[in-house]
């Protein structure tokens, strides 16, 4: 498989501005130094949990956000600087997948309009024969005729959450985000949302970028697992590998954390102290090693370096 | 949609009601003074005071004029004031409103605090003070209360557009590759501006009510010309609010009835352009 998008070194800062008092300025470092590539027709997992960075991340992907630092490359040309109308034909080969179907669709547009617009926007097709297209694919996504003419609010989160897909999918992009796409489902519709997601990569060759909290939810989609920790991506490797031999401290306290559906299952959780730091002040030497049940000095001093321990799986460790 | 808002429109009853009311209030304040060969400025020399009676159907003034007349003539200027201060509001409001929701940083706050000056002032205060300096025309107050009015339709559209922009599916049109440009009039003004409708009929009705009250001080509409405020004006006298309530009750009534109705229009209006609330 061939490599879709490659993303070098990004780095995204914010500048806070100080409060009245003075106090409270500095600059956050969202996304520190990322690497990592998704391949054609691949689902990759970005897993972390909540301000971590992996919205921000996805974000910058997209162009949505300038980079700071570092090079994003979409099909081997380098996108992080292109503006304007250039970015035209990037947009039309990446699309985002929101979390909340909601607010995702403009409430004055027909679910109709809203799935065909991208068409339209692109210049892929003209009105008429995009409205064609768009009813095609609104039957595919499993939303039949009576709906087409329903306004978002008039349907239920998983419809909506069908036509926010319908409407990222419609213009056949390479590359999609998906920013939490079922956190806002319910267990029933998950599945569902999930299975349909599943059905238009293997019918387009789409490549997924699953942002998710929820390791069950990624196990199901991904074949590849990226575990993020304050900006940094502190593990990388396959699902059966990140499933079965989890290297990080961190990684093994996540999994952990999945609920296994029987009672008389004798589990032991990992339990980490304390919270995500403040990423104004991240910690000096590794940014886990504030909670890491194995922390040493070398640990708080130096910062670890991504090593690869085979089978392209890297972890981010003093101690592997 | 257009439809779909005269549907909405009509299960509102007060609003339907109103606007029943209204149409009827403006048709009678053209019709009948052509009717009834009233005219407002002819002065009876021999009923001055008079109450009700035939030829005189609401009795007539101090000066022996036709209360029925001067208030179709009252209320022609009224209206007309009300609804053309509230225009001129709406024409430097959106314009304001757009720019300072928006854009962030200085062009955003040198509006919003030049609004907040606005509203920090007493509004009776400041028309008084700006009838005084530019002269008590009709169309002088209509400017001046369209003028002082701008603030509160800018700060709604500012409000709603800041909170529209931040919502998903304005990022998707960026996804899309649309122009900020495109994304703040096509996407974002038709959600945000709905409740602006609301605004204007209150609006209306709020500079009826500041124009009758600069007329019952006397800064308003000057007589010889009618207003229902200039008509209420009268009631300051003891005699005349004891003994005579011809010559000021029409004139209230007419402004209370005339100020409810076009705000349950405006009622009516808001829940009829949102999509969001369902009919039951």
């Amino acid at each position: 498989m061939s490599e879709l998008l490659r993303a070098t070194h990004v780095v995204k800062t914010y500048t806070v501005k100080p409060g009245i008092t003075g106090k409270g300025g500095g600059t956050l470092h969202a996304v520190d130094d990322v690497s990592f590539s998704v391949r054609k027709s691949e689902s990759v997992g970005l897993v972390g949990e909540s301000g971590c960075g992996k919205s921000t991340l996805g974000r910058c992907l997209l162009r949505l956000e300038n980079l700071d630092r570092g090079s994003i490359a979409l099909e081997g040309q380098e996108i992080q600087d292109i503006s304007g109308k250039d970015l035209l034909p990037v947009r039309k080969r990446m699309q985002l997948i929101f979390q909340d179907p909601y607010s995702a669709l403009n409430p004055r547009d027909t679910i109709l309009k809203s799935v065909a617009e991208p068409l339209q926007a692109f210049g892929i097709k003209d009105r008429r024969e995009s409205l064609e297209e768009a009813r095609s694919f609104l039957s595919y996504v499993g939303l039949g005729k009576s709906e087409w003419s329903k306004y978002p609010h008039e349907l239920s989160g998983g419809q909506r959450q069908r036509v926010v897909i319908a409407r990222a999918m419609i213009s056949s992009p390479a590359f999609v985000v998906c920013d939490e796409p079922v956190s806002a489902l319910d267990a029933s519709i998950r599945a569902q949302v999930l299975n349909l997601m599943k059905r238009l990569q293997q019918d387009t060759g789409v490549s997924y970028l699953f942002i998710s909290h929820d390791l069950s939810v990624v196990r199901f989609l991904c074949t590849r697992i990226l575990v993020m920790y304050l900006g940094e991506i502190i593990e990388e490797t396959s699902r059966e590998e990140l499933y079965s031999h989890p290297m990080h401290p961190y990684t093994k306290a996540l999994l952990s954390s999945i609920p296994i559906p029987d009672v008389t299952h004798d589990r032991k959780r990992i339990l980490l102290p304390g919270e995500l730091p403040d990423p104004m002040h991240p910690p000096e030497g590794c940014r886990f090693a504030p909670r890491c049940p194995y922390a040493t000095d070398l640990c708080r001093k130096e910062k670890p370096a991504s090593r690869d321990i085979g089978d392209g799986h890297t972890v981010c460790c003093h101690h592997i | 949609m257009r439809k779909g808002f005269l549907r909405r429109f009509m299960h509102h009853v007060p609003a339907l009601v109103s606007v029943i009311v209204l149409l009827l209030m403006v048709l009678a304040l053209f019709l009948l003074p052509v009717i009834l060969h009233l005219d407002p400025y002819t002065t009876d020399m021999l009923a001055m005071n008079k109450s009700p009676r035939p030829g005189h159907i609401l009795g007539t003034d101090a000066t022996g004029r036709n209360i029925l007349a001067r208030l179709c003539e009252g209320g022609k200027i009224s209206l007309y004031i009300g609804v053309g201060s509230a225009l001129i509001s709406m024409l430097i409001g959106i314009p304001l409103g757009l720019i300072a929701g928006g854009t962030k940083g200085f062009w955003s706050s040198l509006i919003m605090r030049i609004s907040d000056m606005f509203l920090s002032f007493p509004a009776m205060i400041l028309v008084l003070v700006s009838v005084a300096m530019f002269g008590s025309s009709v169309s002088g107050i209509m400017l001046i209360l369209g003028i002082l009015g701008w603030p509160a339709p800018a700060r709604l559209l500012s409000a709603n557009v800041m909170s529209e922009r931040e919502k998903s599916y304005v990022m998707s049109a960026k996804l899309l590759g649309r122009s900020n440009t495109y994304i703040l009039f096509h996407c974002i003004l038709p959600n945000a501006i709905s409740p602006l409708w609301t605004s204007l009929a209150f609006r209306i009705s709020q500079s009826m009510i500041l124009e009758s009250g600069l007329s019952f001080l006397g800064a308003g509409v000057q007589p010889p010309l009618a207003s229902w405020g200039n008509m209420m004006q009268s009631a300051t006298s003891l005699v005349v609010l004891t003994t005579r309530p011809w010559q000021w009750l029409p004139a209230g009534l007419c402004l209370i009835v005339s100020v409810i109705c076009i705000n349950f229009v405006g009622e009516g209006i808001r829940d009829a352009l949102d999509p969001r609330l369902k009919l039951n």
